[in-house]
C-alpha cells in the first residue's frame, strides 16, 4: 500500500484547471521532487496532500485513510507550505516552543538542538520580526523537522538560503532519508532536485509526469 | 514541576498585563457610578442593600456588558483565531475541529482571567457595603430596580445566582466564538468574520434598545441571567436556548472536516438573506397594491418612522451589497492593485476604471432588486393597480425616482466611503467599522436634518414631507465631495502596498 495516494484527483479554481485526473503514489523512504513552472500547481498539490484543500473529484489517501472522511490532516507530517505565520514579537525559540506545545511531545532541549541543526542560535534574544529572510526560512525548516516527523512536505525549502546552509540542509535531508523518512519537495533549482531526489515528477498539462533520471 | 511553575508564571504575567489593568479600570470607573445609583435606589426605597446587590450589579449590568464586555470578547475571539490559523498549527492539531476547540479553550482562558479581574474590581468597589448575608432586604422588594430584585424571586442563593449568571455568559460567548470560528474555517476570510462580529454587537445593542423587552430576539436574554429570567419567568429558559444553540454549533463543528462538495456559499447566503429581507418587508394587512408593498419592502427608516425590522432589512439589502463590493475591492487591491497601477500610471485613472465597473453593477443590482421584489409580490394576491394606496400624495413616478436615482446615489456614496476608508487604513476591518458607524445614523434622532448620507434612500422618506429632490441634491453633493476628497488623497499619498 502506498504511503500517499492520489486517486483520479481533479482540482480547479473558478474555472482554471490545475489538475485533471491525477494519479500519484508515494512510497515510504524516498525523496520525491516536484517541478513545474510558476503557477503550475506545486503548492496546490502539497495542500491537497495535507488536506488543506479538497479535490473537486477523486480522493487523497494517506496510510489507507481518505482525507475528509474520518481524518482531515494527516498525522506526523512536517510541512513548509507558505511561510508560517510567526508571532513577530517573540524569539525564534519561543515561536517553536508555541508550536511544540500543541502536541507537547518534545523537550526544550530538542527544540534547541533542532535550531542548531538548521543553523540558528537558540539562545538569541532576537525577535522574529527582525529575522532575515533566510533565518525565517531556517525557522520554517526547524518547525517541520523538530518533532521527528516521518513525512516531510517541503515547498521550496531552499529558498533564500546561502550556499553553506543549502549544503547543510541537503545533508540533513539525506540523513532523514536513510532513517526511512519520506520527503516531498519542490525547488526551482535543478541541482537540488538532481542531487537529492530519487524520483522526479513534472506538472505538465494538468498531470504529474514522471521524469527519467 | 518547572513546567507547572512556568504555567503559573505565564498566567500571572498575563493577569498583570497592561490590557487587563485597563480592563479593570474601565469596570472600576463604570462601577463607581453604578454603585452610586444603587445607593440612591436603596435610600429612596428605605431598604438596606448588601454586597450581593452590588456584585450582581457589577457583573450583570446590561450597559456594561453590551457596550464594553461584549466588544472586548468579540475582539479577543477574533484575535485568537487570527493568530492561531496557520498551516504549521493546523497540521499539528490534525483537524479543523480541534482547531476550533483549541481556540475556544484559549478564549475561555481569557474569559477566566477577565472574570477574575472583573470580580476583584467588583469586590474592591463593594468595600464598605453591608456584608454578604443572603438576599438583602432591598433585593426582596417586588420591583425591578436592580438585578437582585429580579433574581431573588427565582433563585434561593445569591451566590448560586452569580455562578449561574457567569456560566450563562461564558456559554453565550462560547457560542458566539463557535459561530465566528466556523465562518472563518469555511471561508478563510477575515472580513466576513469581522463583519459578523460587528453585526452581532450592533444586533445586541439594537435588539436591546429597540425591540420590546419581551422579544425572544433580544440578545441580552442570553447573555445576562436577570434579563433572561425576566423574559422566561424561570432560570432555565435562557440556558435551554443557549445550550440548544451550542448543540447545533457543535454538530456543525464536527462536520467541518468532511469533504462535502460545496458551492459558493457567500453569494447563496446573500441571495437567501435578500429574499428573506424582501419577504419580511411585506405588510399584508396594510396597503392593497403591489406598489404599496414595494414601498414597504424598501422602507428603511426616516427621522419620523423607525422600525427595527425595517432597519435590519435595509441593512441586508444595501449594506450587504456593499460588503460584496468590499470583497471585490479587497482582492483587487491586494492581488492586482499594484501591478495594474503601474500600467495605468496614475491612481485616479485606475480608480475610474474600477469605479466605472462598480457604477454599472450598482445599477444592475437595483434593477435586480426591483425585479426580485416584484416577483415575490406576484406570488401573493396584491392588486396591480398603478397607484400607491396608503398615501395618495405619492406618485409611482416619485417612487421609482426615489428608488432608482436616490438609491443609486446613496449606494454609490457607500461604495466611495468604503473605498476611502480601506484606502486610507489599508485594513478591511476599518471599513466595516465605518459602515457600522454610518448605519447608526439611521437611528431615530441622529439625522434630523437629513443631511447625513445614511439610509436617505429609504422609502420612508416618501411618506414624510421631505422633498426627494432635496435628498438627491444632498446625496449628489456627498458623492462629489467624496470623489474630490479621494482625488485629493490620491495626489497626496505614496504608492505603498
Ligand atoms: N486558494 C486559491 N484560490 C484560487 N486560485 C488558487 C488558489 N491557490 C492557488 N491558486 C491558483 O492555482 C495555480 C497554482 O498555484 P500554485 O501556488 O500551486 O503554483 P506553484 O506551482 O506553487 O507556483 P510557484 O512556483 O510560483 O510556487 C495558480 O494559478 C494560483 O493562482
Ligand atoms: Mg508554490
Amino acid at each position: 500500500m502506498p504511503h500517499i495516494l492520489l486517486d483520479q484527483v481533479s482540482k480547479s479554481f473558478k474555472g482554471a484547471t490545475i489538475f485533471e485526473n491525477v494519479n500519484f503514489a508515494v512510497e515510504k523512504g524516498k525523496i520525491y521532487g516536484i517541478i513545474g513552472p510558476n503557477g503550475s500547481g506545486k503548492s496546490v498539490l502539497f495542500k491537497l496532500i495535507c488536506g488543506f484543500l479538497f479535490p473537486d473529484h477523486g480522493r487523497v489517501i494517506v496510510d489507507g485513510e481518505e482525507l475528509g472522511v474520518n481524518k482531515r490532516f494527516p498525522s506526523d507530517f512536517g510541512i513548509i507550505i507558505d511561510r508560517p505565520g510567526y508571532i513577530a514579537g517573540k524569539t525564534g525559540f519561543d515561536n517553536l516552543k508555541a508550536l511544540a506545545l500543541i502536541r507537547n511531545k518534545i523537550s526544550d532541549d530538542k527544540i534547541k538542538q533542532t535550531m542548531r541543526l538548521v543553523g540558528l542560535d537558540p539562545e538569541s534574544t532576537q525577535k522574529v520580526k527582525h529575522y532575515s529572510l533566510g533565518m525565517k526560512q531556517k525557522l520554517a525548516i526547524a518547525q517541520a523537522i523538530m518533532e521527528d516527523q516521518q513525512t516531510l512536505i517541503l515547498d521550496e525549502p531552499f529558498n533564500a538560503l546561502d550556499a553553506d546552509s543549502v549544503e547543510n540542509i541537503r545533508n540533513l535531508l539525506r540523513k532523514f532519508k536513510e532513517e526511512g523518512r519520506t520527503i516531498l519537495l519542490t525547488s526551482h533549482n535543478q541541482e537540488d532536485i538532481d542531487v537529492l531526489c530519487d524520483e522526479v515528477y513534472r506538472i505538465n498539462r494538468f498531470k504529474l509526469e514522471k521524469v527519467k533520471k | 514541576m518547572t513546567r507547572v511553575v512556568n504555567k503559573w508564571k505565564d498566567f500571572v504575567d498575563e493577569l498583570l498585563a497592561f490590557k487587563w489593568i485597563l480592563f479593570g479600570v474601565v469596570i472600576y470607573i463604570y462601577g463607581l457610578s453604578a454603585k452610586e445609583h444603587m445607593y440612591v435606589a436603596s435610600l429612596q426605597t428605605k431598604l438596606l442593600l448588601n454586597k450581593w446587590d452590588l456584585l450582581h450589579k457589577f457583573f450583570g449590568d446590561i450597559y456594561l456588558i453590551l457596550y464594553f464586555i461584549l466588544p472586548v470578547f468579540l475582539y479577543r475571539s477574533i484575535s485568537i483565531m487570527m493568530s492561531d490559523f496557520d498551516y504549521a498549527v493546523l497540521i499539528r492539531l490534525g483537524s479543523y475541529r480541534s482547531w476550533v476547540y483549541a481556540t475556544l479553550v484559549r478564549l475561555i482562558q481569557s474569559a477566566s482571567i477577565s472574570i477574575i479581574v472583573w470580580g476583584a474590581v467588583s469586590l474592591v468597589l463593594s468595600i464598605g457595603a453591608p456584608s454578604f448575608a443572603g438576599w438583602s432586604p432591598f433585593s426582596r422588594l417586588n420591583a425591578s430596580l436592580s438585578e437582585t430584585q429580579i433574581l431573588q424571586k427565582f433563585i434561593n442563593s445569591p451566590i448560586l445566582a452569580l455562578v449561574l449568571h457567569l456560566a450563562l455568559f461564558v456559554f453565550s460567548v462560547s457560542c458566539i466564538h463557535l459561530v465566528l470560528a466556523i465562518l472563518y474555517v469555511k471561508w478563510k476570510n477575515k472580513g466576513i468574520v469581522v463583519f459578523v462580529a460587528v453585526f452581532i454587537w450592533v444586533y445586541g445593542v439594537v435588539s436591546f434598545k429597540l425591540l420590546s423587552p419581551h422579544s425572544l430576539f433580544n440578545l441580552c436574554h442570553y447573555l445576562i441571567l436577570h434579563s433572561g429570567v425576566a423574559q422566561f419567568s424561570n432560570i432555565w429558559g435562557s440556558f435551554a436556548m443557549v445550550i440548544g444553540w451550542m448543540i447545533l454549533l457543535i454538530w456543525i463543528v464536527n462536520r467541518l472536516d468532511l469533504n462535502v462538495k460545496g458551492y459558493n456559499w457567500k453569494y447563496t447566503a446573500f441571495i437567501v438573506l435578500v429574499v428573506l429581507a424582501l419577504w419580511s418587508g411585506m405588510r399584508e394587512n396594510v396597503g392593497q397594491t403591489v406598489w404599496d408593498q414595494f414601498l414597504f419592502m424598501f422602507i428603511g427608516g426616516s427621522r419620523q418612522a423607525f422600525y427595527f425590522k425595517s432597519f435590519l432589512c435595509y441593512w441586508v439589502l444595501y449594506f450587504g451589497v456593499i460588503y460584496l463590493v468590499q470583497l471585490h475591492l479587497q482582492t483587487e487591491l491586494s492581488e492586482m492593485g499594484y501591478y495594474k497601477l503601474v500600467r495605468y500610471q496614475s491612481i485616479s485613472r485606475w480608480f475610474w476604471a474600477w469605479y466605472h465597473k462598480i457604477m454599472l453593477y450598482i445599477g444592475l443590482y437595483l434593477f435586480a432588486l426591483a425585479l426580485l421584489a416584484l416577483f415575490i409580490l406576484s406570488l401573493k394576491r396584491f392588486s396591480f393597480d398603478f397607484h400607491v394606496s396608503i398615501d395618495r400624495s405619492v406618485t409611482l413616478l416619485d417612487m421609482f425616482y426615489h428608488f432608482f436615482v436616490n438609491g443609486y446615489l446613496q449606494v454609490s456614496f457607500y461604495v466611495l466611503f468604503v473605498f476611502l476608508i480601506s484606502w486610507l487604513s489599508k485594513e478591511t476591518f476599518y471599513s466595516f467599522v465605518g459602515i457600522a458607524i454610518l448605519s447608526f445614523f439611521m437611528f431615530p434622532g441622529l439625522n434630523n436634518r437629513g443631511i447625513i448620507p445614511s439610509g436617505l434612500n429609504s422609502m420612508a422618506y416618501l411618506l414624510t414631507n421631505d422633498s426627494i429632490y432635496r435628498i438627491s441634491t444632498v446625496l449628489f453633493l456627498w458623492n462629489v465631495f467624496a470623489i474630490v476628497f479621494l482625488l485629493y488623497v490620491f495626489s497626496k499619498q505614496d504608492l505603498d502596498f
